[in-house]
């Protein structure tokens, strides 16, 4: 088989498992898609190497989330220009009761690539901690700390969000009408 | 739960809701493999001895010119000496390299409250602009950046051309353009586009009644996606498009709304009150979490009951209420009371004005303005006294009608003045298609009649500047 086609049946095969994981790592569809295209086009030159690995799709994987850590360092990434920007809510309004997930998603949102890249490989690929750290480039007690750190986030966001709806039910009473 | 099956699940249920593109992997193939550059990137890396003899030279270079510098003050100091005191240069303020521009004191007109945008230097480079290139259509994604489709005179059709501005239309290039037909041309064969509009330097659409292509790398290059579009717009990160439910929908064919996020292809259905959403003809506007759609029926011919129909949106179009016909009926013109509604536009402001026009009338038309998302509409007392061609709106007050000239109302459409005379434009206006749009309360755009021309304006339509393709 001719390395075209090799990488054609690659890409074809491997592309929305390497989209799903570029989403979570870029928060973004958009983003994403130019991730997945931006990896397979530096690999393509060098694609044998590729083919040669123990595990190819780990091999890009790896080539993706380093591509997205280091794409991002020191500037803000792929912003899009809008319009208008998002509404946002003035205070907290009863009606938006977040769930755990979103508070999930808005501490991912809200983490540097390289947290959020290891947040994503242990949590969604389930690579050990010596993996990640061998993929990263890191020390495994960055890794474990990372996850420590964001867990321990997690679980203060959510007693916050809990004591935050417990507050909102207790209803004050009108003044002048106090028994 | 523990915090993390919590976070196994969600990063699982996001990885499972998301789509990408349908064409992804085909983009990515062409787009890796038809790349030479990209093929031969092996090849071309630079020779190893560049890496340090370069860098040697540079070093090298630096100190002679170091030496050079003391040595030439230590004779101007042994000549200064014997010369005349003069003022010591050095004692002056240094102003600042001229290569840059002063820093303006105005934030860009295009992005009030936010940086101003410098032109990406992303996207094709382009090439020369067509010789003899006339745009049909504008979009505009900042004060500075902006796209014209059209075409240009060429030896095998199609001759449909694209050209990109990034320092506000004062120059701009050549880029690639789908291959498709203009639609705005007699006889256009399919697939035909007309229309054009860019969400960002990257991602864009050009589309017509039945065709839509979509690039995400800035126009290198285009891919068609499935149905068509007669009207799309941006806003807010999402991509809405109005398509008739058929390819070639007949007069009297039902309208269908889809939703899509930038550069997307997945689009998704967004349900519309069926009662509103036949005609023969539809229009799209978006300000902000705004959209409204009007669907008009053609009055040809004098046709009763020839309605219009205006769906309003508030939430970026998830959902949308049907207001019925903007215009009020009591028109008194040739074809009765009824009143024609067109040429819907939006302001900054959320304000929406549309043209009416008394049945068979067309020197009797006036504007009518509404304030609430489309629940009412006030008529201007005043008439235009010409046919209109296209009208834009910079504001509840302030509009601007293009006729047999541009002409602005700084009062709500009570009176009229003329603000711009474009030399192109044919004395029946109404058969001529003209752009004129606003993208916030001060910048706005007109595409003279022959399409040649670029008026822009930077004070809400009152003052305009021509600029060439």
């Amino acid at each position: 088989m001719n390395t075209e086609v090799e990488f054609a049946t690659f890409v074809r095969t491997h592309t929305p498992e390497l989209f799903r994981s570029g989403y979570l790592l870029t928060r973004n569809v958009t983003a994403a898609e130019d991730l997945v295209q931006e990896t397979f086009t530096r690999l393509y030159p060098k694609w044998s190497r590729v083919v040669d690995a123990d595990a190819p799709l780990a091999y890009v994987r790896r080539s993706m989330v380093n591509n997205f850590v280091n794409s991002r360092r020191g500037k803000r990434g792929n912003e899009v220009l809008l319009a208008d920007p998002p509404e946002r809510l003035h205070g907290p309004d009863p009606a938006a009761q977040v769930s755990d997930q979103d508070l999930v998603r808005r501490m991912l949102d809200s983490l540097p690539p390289r947290p959020r890249a290891v947040l994503v490989l242990r949590f969604y690929h389930d690579l050990t901690d010596a993996d990640i750290a061998a993929d990263l480039g890191c020390r495994e007690a960055t890794v474990r700390s990372i996850v420590s750190r964001a867990l321990a986030n997690l679980r203060e966001q959510s007693v916050q969000q809990s004591n935050q709806w417990r507050s909102d039910d207790s209803i004050a009473p009108l003044n002048g009408m106090t028994p | 739960m523990t915090e993390e099956e919590l976070m196994r699940s969600t990063l699982r249920a996001d990885a499972a809701s998301v789509r990408h593109g349908t064409d992804l992997a085909e983009r990515i193939i062409t787009r890796t493999t038809d790349e030479p550059t990209v093929r031969h990137l092996d090849h071309a890396r630079p020779p190893a001895w560049r890496n340090w003899v370069l860098p040697a030279v540079a070093a090298v270079t630096v100190a002679i010119l170091i030496g050079a510098a003391l040595l030439a003050r230590g004779l101007f100091n042994s000549a200064g000496n014997t010369s005349p005191a003069r003022p010591s240069q050095s004692s002056l303020p240094t102003p600042p390299p001229s290569t840059q521009p002063p820093p303006s004191t105005k934030p860009s007109p295009s992005t009030p409250g936010k940086p101003a945008t410098t032109p990406a230097q992303v996207g094709p480079v382009g090439g020369p602009v067509p010789a003899g290139f006339h745009a049909v259509d504008l979009t505009w994604i900042s004060a500075d950046e902006g796209w014209a489709i059209g075409t240009a005179p060429c030896s095998t059709a199609p001759c449909t051309s694209m050209v990109r501005t990034q320092d506000g239309g004062r120059t701009w290039v050549g880029i690639h353009a789908p291959s498709a037909e203009l639609s705005q041309q007699s006889g256009c064969a399919a697939p035909c586009i007309g229309h054009l509009r860019f969400a960002s330097p990257l991602i864009g659409y050009a589309f017509g009644t039945s065709t839509l292509f979509m690039t995400v790398d800035g126009g290198d290059h285009w891919s068609r996606q499935p149905g068509g579009a007669d009207a799309l717009e941006i806003a807010n990160g999402t991509v809405l498009r109005v398509t008739g439910q058929m390819p070639g929908c007949v007069p009297g064919c039902r309208y269908q709304l889809q939703r899509a996020g930038l550069g997307s292809a997945a689009w998704s259905p967004v349900s519309l009150p069926a009662i509103a959403a036949a005609g023969d003809g539809v229009s799209l506007v978006r300000t902000g979490q705004l959209a409204a759609i009007q669907v008009v029926s053609n009055p040809a011919g004098g046709a009763s009951n020839a309605r219009s129909a205006l769906l309003t949106s508030v939430d970026n179009g998830s959902t949308w209420i049907a207001r019925g016909e903007s215009c009020p009926q009591t028109g008194g013109g040739n074809g009765g009371n009824e009143v024609d509604s067109s040429y819907l536009t939006s302001a900054a402001d959320g304000s929406l004005t549309v043209l009416c026009t008394p049945r068979g009338s067309v020197n009797a038309a006036f504007t009518a303005t509404s304030t609430d998302f489309g629940a009412s509409f006030r008529a201007a007392p005043a008439v235009l006294g010409r046919a209109v061609a296209a009208l834009g709106g910079v504001s509840s007050h302030v509009l601007v009608a293009v006729s047999d000239a541009v002409y602005r109302s700084a009062d709500g459409g009570s009176h009229w003045q003329r603000v711009l005379v474009d030399p192109s434009l044919p004395g029946d206006t109404a058969s001529r298609a003209t752009f004129i749009g606003f993208e916030n309360s001060s910048v706005g755009r007109y595409l003279s009649a022959d399409g040649r021309t670029a008026y822009t304006t930077a004070d809400g339509g009152a003052h305009w500047t021509a600029l060439q393709f």
